[in-house]
């Protein structure tokens, strides 16, 4: 296989790819939808109000502990005669009874109906005057005090270091949203890079002239190159809408300080996205080589990436508990280890001499399933109109 | 180039569909691959490219088992055969020419000319999907020939072409022979094996059933028959007997061994006189016709 071959494949792929609006359709989707979304929270952040509108109420207190002033404040006053009533007839909107010990019994609520949602107000309000009530009877530096959780620092060490905790996740987390941005842009080009030329009658034009294998390498390489055009289009056009949207927006809740760099978790992450697209790419590979058209394919190539993306739907297990069982089918099988192993390591949660052999064995997994796709190719490419079946890969000698 | 096949075999589960072939293609020849629909003419070719496995056997060219390099110039097109259609006409002329080895300027100038040269200019930088049948064929073909392959090899090549295309494939193949070049032909036209191979052979049941030029294949599968007109007496000679005579219209049954020259020479020599001279021979036609006629009746009984 000569590299001339490899890089001829590569160049076409990749400049005949580029020139296709689907390429920029798919590059473009994910930056415009995130445009979208900064344009309507910057949008709901300016109609929001800015505090919930007073609720018209009346209460009576058992137990004593009300404070008449707190009540007065959020729109409140003892009740009148017949208040639930009045509730039930639309003359009031809600009418509170606190009980004699709210510890035991609740506090009874009869309100306007407002919604499922919007019903949970009425609670939040009897919470508030209780809790506004009772303040009212401390000092100020102790109902603050009660009202305020004090701040925490956590210094969490590892192996005599100063673990970076969520800081330090953000990088191989983003590696882990990669992989998931990989096989969503490029999952069909992988699958159509050896239909291709079953479907369109090329291929023995073309290997008459060209080893399988250097198409093969020639494709995916153009595949990696096209991958890192998209992402690199991803992360300019996210750049610029964080630099537009940034200073408007509030992003303090999300917790997240300066990014710390693990080394260690950063280039496992690095190897464990590598050896994962290069098995699944290889997967895909081998299933275009093996059926004879896109529509053959599409079945097994939407398996491949519903299962690849599976740890997403146990995610919560992944991240609360990655010693559950599932985590670890789910981290040593082929197919759900990228994505399951990308999350541990995020966590933390990941040996990194586990993480070490997962991806090496990715990467020889990948390696090997290449070999029997080139072979898959290779045999499959003249049986234009039926599947390849396993007993056609062994050679035949009666 | 040389191709040598010997002792191929080729078999599909059960089905023996080559069996025990052996012949050569000598350099510079246009040797016609004939046979009957699934008698195994493509599979020989595939499997000459090292497209299939043989089963058993040899298959060479230029003295070694195929492999797709630059270095080795075959051409090759297929029966099944289409190109990438999304694509312009100019770029994927350019990538197959740069695959068999042409620098890209090269690639990109001989794609030119070759457009040029069938009409396409215009339509360089269009769509292959937008051009007609016919259009997509010339493309077909020129990527094919791109690269002066040494060894051209065109399966059922005319199949579908207008007579324009058809003169166009004739003219081509004309050119590779003028060049030097080894065409093998698979065709189901007769008219062209007689009119283009030096020699042939005829698959039958994946076996040979006439291999040879395509005179000693017609003089083996029909009497072969001159017609000649002789102002003078026919002269005894060896080379031939007398079948009939009509007045001047004389009717030669010539020897297995003797050539047409050689009959002309002993007539001239021997005082006939001759004043026309014309050889009658089964067309390949008739030897297809009787080949697998007698492969039918074989099978029927």
């Amino acid at each position: 296989m000569s590299a001339a071959h490899v890089r001829i494949v590569t160049r076409f792929e990749v400049s005949r790819t580029i020139r296709r609006p689907q390429f920029w359709v798919a590059a473009l989707l994910l930056p415009a939808l995130l445009a979208a979304m900064v344009i309507v929270m910057t949008w709901a952040g300016t109609i929001a109000p800015t505090a919930a509108d007073p609720i018209d109420f009346e209460y009576s207190d058992d137990s004593g502990l009300i404070h008449e002033g707190a009540a007065t404040d959020m729109g409140g006053r003892p009740a009148g005669p017949d208040a639930e009533q009045r509730v039930k007839d639309g003359q009031l909107i809600a009418y509170l009874h606190f009980p004699a010990d709210p510890t035991t019994e609740p506090v009874a609520i009869h309100a306007v109906d407002r919604g499922l949602f919007d019903n949970a107000d009425y609670s939040v309000l009897a919470r508030a005057l209780f809790a506004a009530s009772i303040e009212s009877t401390l000092d100020p530096r102790t109902a603050d005090l009660v009202r305020a959780v004090p701040a925490t620092t956590i210094h969490a060490y590892a192996d005599g270091h100063r673990a970076g905790g969520l800081d330090a996740m953000i990088l191989p987390a983003l590696l882990a949203v990669l992989l998931l941005l990989i096989v969503s842009l490029l999952g069909n080009q992988m699958l159509n890079s050896t239909v291709e030329e079953k479907e369109n009658r090329i291929s023995e034009m073309i290997l008459v002239s060209l080893p399988a294998r250097a198409l093969i390498h020639g494709k995916i390489l153009a595949l990696a190159v096209l991958g890192l055009v998209q992402i690199g289009i991803v992360v300019l056009s996210g750049a610029i809408i964080y630099a537009i949207a940034a200073p408007g927006m509030d992003l303090e809740f999300l917790g997240i300080g300066d990014i710390v760099v693990d080394p260690v978790r950063v280039a496992l992450a690095i190897a464990l996205l590598f050896g994962g697209l290069l098995t699944l790419t290889a997967l895909l590979v081998l299933i275009g080589a093996a059926m004879p058209s896109t529509k053959d394919a599409a079945p097994f190539y939407s398996t491949v990436v519903i299962v690849m993306i599976a740890p997403l739907y146990f995610i919560t297990t992944v991240l609360m508990d990655p010693t559950n069982p599932v985590v670890t089918v789910l981290t040593y099988f082929p197919v759900t280890a990228p994505m399951t192993s990308l999350l541990l390591n995020a966590t933390g949660a990941l040996n990194p001499m586990a993480g070490a052999g997962i991806a090496i064995g990715l990467l020889v997994i990948g390696a090997l399933v290449l070999r029997v796709a080139v072979a898959t190719f290779q045999h499959g490419v003249i049986q234009y109109d039926q599947r390849l079946r396993i007993k056609d890969l062994i050679p035949h000698r009666p | 180039m040389r191709v040598d096949v010997s002792n191929f075999r080729m078999v599909f589960g059960d089905r023996v569909v080559i069996d025990e072939l052996t012949f050569a293609v000598e350099p510079g020849e246009t040797f016609g691959l004939l046979g009957s629909n699934g008698s195994g003419k493509t599979t020989t070719l595939r499997a000459l490219l090292g497209m299939q496995q043989p089963t058993g056997g040899r298959l060479l060219v230029d003295g070694a088992v195929f492999r797709p390099d630059a270095t080795v110039r075959v051409g090759y097109l297929p029966e099944e055969r289409g190109l990438y259609r999304k694509d312009t006409v100019l770029d994927v002329m350019t990538y197959f020419a740069e695959i068999k080895g042409l620098r890209r300027k090269e690639a990109r100038s001989w794609s030119e000319a070759y457009l040029d040269r069938v009409g396409l200019a215009d339509r360089a930088r269009i769509r292959l999907d937008k051009l007609s049948g016919g259009q997509q064929q010339k493309v077909q073909l020129g990527v094919a020939i791109v690269g002066d392959p040494g060894l051209l090899i065109l399966d059922e090549p005319a199949k579908g072409l207008d007579p324009v295309n058809r003169q166009l494939l004739m003219d081509v193949i004309a050119e590779r022979k003028a060049d030097g070049a080894t065409v093998i032909l698979v065709t189901h036209n007769m008219d062209e094996v007689e009119r283009l191979c030096d020699r042939a052979l005829l698959l039958r049941d994946g076996r040979a059933a006439a291999y040879g030029t395509v005179q000693e294949i017609q003089d083996a599968h029909g009497s072969r028959m001159i017609s000649v007109r002789l102002l003078g007496e026919p002269p005894v000679s060896p080379l031939y007997t007398v079948a009939s005579r009509h007045g001047e219209l004389v009717r030669l049954t010539p020897t297995a061994d003797a050539t047409d020259e050689e009959i002309l020479a002993a007539l001239v020599t021997g005082g006939g006189r001759p004043v026309g001279f014309e050889p009658n021979r089964v067309s390949m036609d008739q030897v297809f016709v009787r080949i697998y006629g007698v492969a039918d009746e074989e099978a029927r009984a």
